[in-house]
């Protein structure tokens, strides 16, 4: 297996999958006791359309999935504010007319086919280096702001209206939220693909909430399973020669249900 | 009572509407300085909204809110002035942080975005906890409360930053009655403190007992009145549809509440 890290794709492979592993999982914490899943998938599904604008514009399909699916993931946010239609129902209609969009798009040009299922079901092993760099600069610009908005997040994701009471600025935050979601999503569909990359983003989170009634613990059990799942999910697909974005979620997946049946949260909430 | 200065809180011909439904409608109501009210009025009446309107959450369609003589959300800084206790149905339970993290965000609002607690901040958590008498929870999990413990806690959230105006929203829910008692003699300890209490809950018995005054509101605020004042009975009959009589019992009014037959 050690031979495998001397080849660079797979360098270049493994930490995409750390990078991604763990902001996902970061995030996820919030995603997932904010109750913003649903978002996740409609987010990443909408990146579809934004890879597909960017291949028929001829420019990186990642920058422009990430410009579009921000301008999405505030749309959702602002539809299911200001307008009197409920979150999931904003999230169910953006969901399917942007990846319309996409698949408007490949029907006009046949030869990308190819190209865009790579984004579908993902190819970590063919991460390149401005791919990696992206994933590093996105990484590290969520990690900074989940570091300095850590307590703001916190309050506004467990009770948003004494958040607003106290002064804080609550719908920014809110925005903030959906930002970094669409941000690292998007750098996301590279590894595991559009169609599972939000599992990266609510399983790791949802096994560690099964297992402590800390935040603090849940950031750092979460984060623990998201590389772990990502890192080992690379080497079982190679050894398998199966898809490394479907061994992952597979992997994150059985954490998930282990987590469950383990449970001391969710024994003691049963009564 | 005190009547010295502006009211707290001051409504004035407030109208809200939510989708077409009215949900208050022209309501006029005052609250002077460490007074301790209660608003009653059955599931649906308007309670949560009016506590809304006051705390900025909820614009009026029609009227004027005053909040130490600034509307609500035009507060700033004035706005630590304000403590506010949830419903607790509104607060996710499961939530996977620490009585003594909670109370710590009573914090966040003078802190500031991106500022870190510090011992100042951890020591006035640690303070509040110890004013509810909850000092001896702050490490367990919010999830692992009593009902009486959860409201103690929530309380010591909206008292960490020396508030001066307390709002409650059914603290009592879920409560048993020797809990109920205790957790309403805290609230006239912080009223002799000099805080000023709104305090809303379907619970008219017991609650009668312990506050300066009652408004009834079931849409509209039929009264605002002494709990042992004759119109609030008739107000209570008209929104209960039940006989409501009250026994002196030294300085508090007491009441009883009968069954409608
Ligand atoms: N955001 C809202 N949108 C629509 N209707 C609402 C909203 N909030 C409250 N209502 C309605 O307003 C009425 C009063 O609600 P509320 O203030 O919660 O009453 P209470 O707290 O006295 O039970 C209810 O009929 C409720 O359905
Ligand atoms: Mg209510």
């Amino acid at each position: 297996m050690t031979e495998l890290l001397t080849y660079g794709y797979m360098q270049r492979a493994l930490l995409a999958a750390v990078l991604i592993g763990g902001i996902c999982s970061a995030i996820g914490v919030y995603v997932v006791l904010r109750g913003l899943s649903f978002i996740g998938a409609g987010i990443s599904h909408a990146s579809f359309g934004g890879v597909a604008i960017g291949v028929a514009l001829g420019v990186n399909p990642i920058a422009s999935a990430i410009v579009f699916c921000l301008l999405v993931a505030w749309a959702i946010g602002f539809v299911s504010r200001k307008g009197s239609i409920k979150e999931d129902t904003a999230v169910g209609i953006f969901f399917a007319s942007t990846m319309a969009v996409g698949v408007l798009i490949v029907g006009l040009m046949e030869g990308y086919r190819v190209d865009l299922m790579s984004y579908l079901f993902g190819s970590i092993i063919a991460v390149t280096r401005q791919d990696l760099l992206m994933t590093f600069a996105v990484t590290a610009a969520v990690a900074v702001l989940i570091a300095v908005f850590f307590k703001d997040l916190l309050f506004v994701v467990f009770d948003p209206e004494a958040a607003q009471v106290a002064g804080l600025p609550v719908e920014w935050l809110y925005y903030l939220l959906l930002s970094m979601m669409a941000l690292v999503i998007v750098t996301s569909i590279k590894v595991v693909g559009i169609v599972l990359v939000s599992a990266l983003v609510v399983i790791p989170a949802a096994a560690a909430l099964q297992l402590t009634e800390r935040f603090n613990s849940a950031v750092l059990i979460s984060v623990a399973v998201g590389i772990g799942s990502c890192v080992s999910g690379l080497f079982v697909a190679d050894q398998l020669g199966v898809s490394p974005g479907a061994a992952i979620v597979l992997l994150e997946a059985g954490v998930f249900a282990l987590s469950a049946l383990a449970s001391p949260v969710r024994r003691r909430n049963m009564g | 009572m005190n009547d010295q200065g502006a009211p707290v809180v001051g409504l004035h011909n407030v109208t809200v509407r939510h989708g077409g439904v009215v949900v208050l409608e022209d309501v006029n109501l005052a609250v002077n300085r460490t007074d301790f009210v209660a608003i009653i009025g059955p599931n649906g009446a308007g309670k949560t909204t009016l506590l809304k309107v006051i705390l900025g959450l909820v614009a009026p369609s029609s009227g004027e809110v005053l909040v130490f003589g600034k509307p609500p959300n035009e507060l700033g800084s004035e706005r630590a002035k304000i403590g506010y206790v949830p419903q607790i149905t509104s607060i996710d339970l499961r939530f996977p942080i620490s009585v003594f993290e909670a109370v710590l965000m009573g914090t966040y609002g003078r802190l500031g975005v991106g500022a870190r607690p510090t011992k100042a901040e951890r020591e006035a958590a640690h303070r509040a906890l110890d004013r509810v008498g909850a000092a001896d929870l702050a490490g367990k999990p919010i999830g692992r409360l009593s009902a009486g413990q959860r409201q103690r806690v929530f309380i010591a959230r909206a008292l960490v930053d020396d508030p001066e105006l307390l709002l409650l929203d059914e603290p009592t829910t879920g409560v048993d009655t020797a809990a109920a008692a205790g957790f309403y003699t805290l609230l006239r300890q912080l009223k002799q403190d000099g805080l000023t209490i709104i305090l809303v809950s379907h619970d008219i018995g017991v609650v009668a007992s312990y506050v300066d005054s009652v408004a009834c509101l079931n849409r509209f605020l039929f009264a605002h009145c002494r709990p042992d004042e004759i119109q609030c009975t008739e107000a209570l009959r008209a929104m209960y549809g039940c006989d409501v009589a009250y026994l002196h019992h030294g300085e508090a009014p007491h009441i009883v509440v009968e069954e409608h037959k």
